[in-house]
C-alpha cells in the first residue's frame, strides 16, 4: 500500500474509534447502535492485524477490541 | 487445471477469442478435457455499481441487480436479518469466481484503499442498512475491505470482472 492509502485507512480507523467512543447518537435506536458497534468492532479486530501499518498509534483501537 | 494457454503469444481476455471457421466457440476441449471456457465478459469489465442510502433497503439489489447480472453472483442475494421494512436489515450475497469488489465508498468513512483485489475473487459479503448508517463487510473468501462496515449515511460499491 502507498503512504497515502495507509493514511486514508488510518483516518477511517480513527473515525470508527471516535464514533464508537462517542457512544450512541440520540437519533439512533439502541438496537441499531448495538449492530453498528458490533460490525465495526469486528472490522477493527481484523484491520489492526493488517501488515501495512508502520508507526501508527493503534492503542485506542486495541482498547476497544480488548 | 494448472497452466496457461496462449494463442500467438497473447492471453485470451475477450469473451469470444476462440473461433473455428469464423464461428465463436464457447468451450475448447483437448483430448476430452475442457481447457478453456469463454469469458462471460471481457476481463476488466465493470459489471455494476450500486448505492445504498441509510434508511433504505436492498430490494432492487436482490431482484433487479441480480436478474440483470446473474453471472456475477454464486446465488441470489437475500436478506439475512430483518427485511425490506425493518429499521435494521442485512443482505448477504456471494460473488461468483472471477468477480470482485473493485471499489467501496462509505459516506462517512471514506474509500476502500486496497480492496479485495482481482486476486481474491468471489467471497461472501454482507450489506448492513440501519436508520442512519450503512456499510459493506466481507466475511469470507480472503482479503478484506480497508473501510469499516457501518458508518453514517450511505455507501456504494462496484463489482468488476477479472476472469480469474
Amino acid at each position: 500500500m502507498t503512504t497515502e492509502q495507509i493514511s486514508s485507512c488510518y483516518e477511517g480507523l480513527c473515525k470508527v474509534v471516535d464514533n464508537i467512543n462517542a457512544g450512541k447518537p440520540d437519533n439512533m435506536a439502541q438496537a441499531s447502535w448495538d449492530i453498528h458497534k458490533s460490525i465495526n468492532i469486528e472490522w477493527l479486530k481484523g484491520i489492526v492485524t493488517a501488515d501495512f501499518w508502520t508507526d501508527e498509534d493503534l492503542t485506542a483501537a486495541n482498547s476497544l477490541i480488548g | 487445471m494448472a497452466g496457461d494457454i496462449y494463442f500467438n503469444g497473447s492471453a485470451l481476455t475477450g469473451q469470444h477469442d476462440v473461433k473455428l471457421n469464423g464461428t465463436d466457440m464457447d468451450n475448447v476441449y483437448l483430448n476430452g478435457t475442457k481447457i478453456w471456457t469463454r469469458h462471460p465478459y471481457p476481463i476488466g469489465t465493470d459489471i455494476f455499481t450500486v448505492s445504498f442510502g441509510a434508511g433504505g433497503n436492498c430490494d432492487s439489489f436482490i431482484s433487479s441487480t441480480y436478474s440483470t447480472y446473474p453471472l456475477a453472483f454464486a446465488s441470489q442475494p437475500a436478506y439475512t436479518s430483518g427485511s425490506s421494512g425493518s429499521l435494521d436489515k442485512r443482505c448477504g450475497f456471494t460473488l461468483a469466481d472471477g468477480f470482485y469488489v473493485s471499489y467501496y465508498n462509505q459516506d462517512e468513512l471514506g474509500t476502500d484503499s486496497d480492496g479485495v483485489g482481482a486476486s481474491n475473487t468471489g467471497g461472501v459479503y454482507s450489506i448492513y442498512i440501519g436508520g442512519t448508517v450503512s456499510g459493506l463487510t466481507r466475511s469470507s473468501g480472503g482479503g478484506s475491505l480497508s473501510v469499516a462496515g457501518s458508518g453514517n449515511n450511505g455507501h456504494s460499491f462496484k463489482v468488476t470482472y477479472s476472469g480469474q
